[in-house]
């Protein structure tokens, strides 16, 4: 994998990046599927979703896509990661019925012990109109054969991908590589998601929906979150006017402030 | 050599004809709906639920079932009866009922067929893992939400009962009330997918996958007799297997558009008679991927009309039912 963090040189505050990036390859893909749901790690009672699927998530359905086992935050560590929503979204709410489980007996497991039941509200992303729901993915890497190795699994992934839940069944679509670069700073519209403490919005126009949550980047075993970090990211997907001090990924001619996992 | 099992996607549609198909617990079990984009939906546990019922029929355990008299004494006397007839058919023990061994976790997984199919999470330790550490078996069938193909409404009925609500105190000896809703039809879809991978990880094999088909198709039947499931009819079942990995066919359910009658509005369908199924995307999306299927499992319903599945080309295995 590569070293650890972009060689700097980006153009904070300047506006336009002169060189001294990390010259990447990036793999572009939008995913599909016809509900999500990514779990605010902090809700209880409620399962409460993120908009989009949280850096955790993202490096998690790579894994699946390779066939990797619980080894995946490791092989896929150091990579820069980006998503937006595109297209019209809205939340359905429903409630599940799930086990009573508190010491895993197993009366519980099979839904005999005395507390039965537990009823939890589930908040689903949906797309409107019964279109899919659909995030548009980046993934930059200095390791070209790792995503080489990765649009070849998007395409045909080893384990079925899901949007969080594994019944939200996906697939990726318009799969594609490009050459970027990533460099730290950013005066400009750019894409994706942002590092709350680094951004400073520029006049955003009357209709910005900026979402700003604590999002999960890496999980420890037992998916405990291991890193969080504060996200921002405009919710709609349209592009935000900013000024920022964090790394962005310069490809085909759009900036995307990026997450390395 | 044993034949292993395909990474699959399977297409299962069936009608809920004035029944009420998955009652939403937080909403005084109305049908679940999408009220906005006037869709009814069905979880995936509730198909669920009608495999494992047929598997109890079977005269098979599953895993995950429901109370079968409500008495705890029961429920410990079943545990310790498992642990037995492990200890009987292993000569081991099955280990302490919070720390369960764990080769008595591996006989659970050949002893339930259920779980092999859909999985469970079993937050017990197990050797050599760390302190809460957790057993999970990721199903190797996964079947997103079920959802009707054309808009639905629901309607409610108030009932009375002769039976008296409550007893205690005197209070309530009489009768009581009570709502009943339900939709006059809906042509309910779901999209399911089969991992090899996670197969090969809780022993599915392709046997499993015929008991899934017959759960799907035999145990609607079977299962749908209550009086708030009565009327559900299988009317489709669809499996591609691919020769290997996944394609991106996405949702074959964006392939299917329900026709309705002439002269008919998609909310006034009440019967099978009331329109045609048009399959001419699907056809067109499977066409895209021939190369890559290695098989097709069809069943059709001979009052469903369908138009324009085309699968000529296709290894087409047709499924008895």
């Amino acid at each position: 994998m590569g070293p650890p963090g972009p060689a700097g040189g980006g153009a904070f505050p300047g506006g336009v990046p002169v060189g001294g990036g990390a010259l990447l390859r990036a793999l572009r893909f939008v995913l599909k599927g016809k509900r999500a749901h990514f779990r605010r790690f902090y809700t209880n009672s409620s399962a409460l979703t993120y908009p989009v699927p949280p850096p955790s998530a993202l490096q998690g359905l790579l894994g699946a896509a390779l066939g990797l086992g619980p080894e995946y935050p490791k092989a896929l560590s150091g990579l820069y990661l980006s998503v937006r929503p595109l297209g019209a979204q809205r939340h359905l709410f429903q409630t599940v019925n799930y086990l009573f489980i508190k010491e895993a007996r197993l009366e519980e497991l099979r839904g005999l012990s005395g507390e039965g039941r537990t009823q939890i509200p589930l908040q689903f992303l949906v797309g409107e109109g019964g279109r899919p729901v659909a995030f548009e993915v980046w993934v930059a890497s200095e390791d070209a054969h790792l995503l080489q190795r990765l649009a070849g699994a998007l395409e045909a992934p080893a384990y079925p991908l899901s949007l969080g839940s594994a019944f939200a069944l996906a697939w990726a679509e318009e799969v594609g590589l490009f050459p970027g670069e990533v460099v730290r700073g950013w005066e400009g519209e750019g894409l994706g998601w942002w590092e709350a403490a680094r951004l400073r919005l520029k006049s955003p126009p009357p209709g910005t929906q900026v979402y700003r949550d604590r999002f999960p980047v890496l999980l420890g075993p037992g998916r405990v979150p291991r890193r969080v970090e504060e996200l921002a990211l405009e919710a709609r997907g349209a592009p935000l006017s900013v000024v920022y001090e964090g790394e962005v990924l310069h490809v085909e001619g759009s900036v995307w402030g990026v997450v390395r996992v | 050599m044993t034949e292993k099992v395909p990474n699959a996607e399977i297409l299962f549609l069936y009608e809920a004809k004035d029944t009420n198909p998955n009652g939403d617990p937080d909403a005084e079990n109305r049908p679940r709906m999408d009220y906005v984009g006037r869709r009814l939906l069905v979880s995936d546990v509730r198909l669920k639920r009608y495999v494992r019922d047929y598997l109890l029929l079977r005269g098979e355990d599953v895993w995950v079932r429901t109370r079968e008299d409500g008495s705890r004494t029961d429920a410990d006397g079943r545990l310790q009866e498992l642990m037995n007839l492990y200890a009987k058919e292993t000569g081991r023990e099955a280990g302490a009922k919070k720390d369960l061994d764990p080769d008595f976790l591996k006989w659970y997984l050949r002893r339930l067929r259920d779980v092999r199919l859909f999985g469970a999470v079993l937050p017990i330790k197990g050797e050599g893992e760390a302190k809460g550490g957790t057993g999970q078996f990721v199903g190797p069938v996964q079947f997103d939400w079920g959802y009707s193909l054309h808009p639905v409404e629901v309607y409610t009925a108030t009932l009375s009962s002769h039976f008296a609500g409550r007893t205690e105190g005197g209070k309530g000896e009489h009768g009581t009330f009570g709502k009943d809703h339900r939709v006059p039809y809906a042509l309910i879809a779901f999209w399911g997918r089969v991992s090899r991978a996670r197969a090969e990880k809780v022993g599915l094999s392709p046997e499993d996958l015929e008991v899934l088909e017959k759960g799907l198709l035999e145990g609607l039947l079977q299962g749908a007799t209550t009086r708030s499931k009565v009327g559900q009819t299988p009317r489709l079942y669809l499996r591609v297997d691919w020769v290997e990995g996944f394609r991106p066919l996405g949702d074959p359910r964006d392939g299917l558009a329900l026709r309705p009658a002439e002269g008919k509005a998609p909310e006034a369908i009440r019967s099978v008679a009331d329109y045609t199924l048009d399959a001419r995307a699907l056809a067109r999306g499977l066409a895209r991927y021939r190369e890559a299927v290695a098989r097709v499992r069809l069943w059709v319903h001979p009052d469903l009309r369908v138009e324009g599945l085309s699968l000529e080309g296709f290894p087409l295995e047709e499924v008895r039912f």
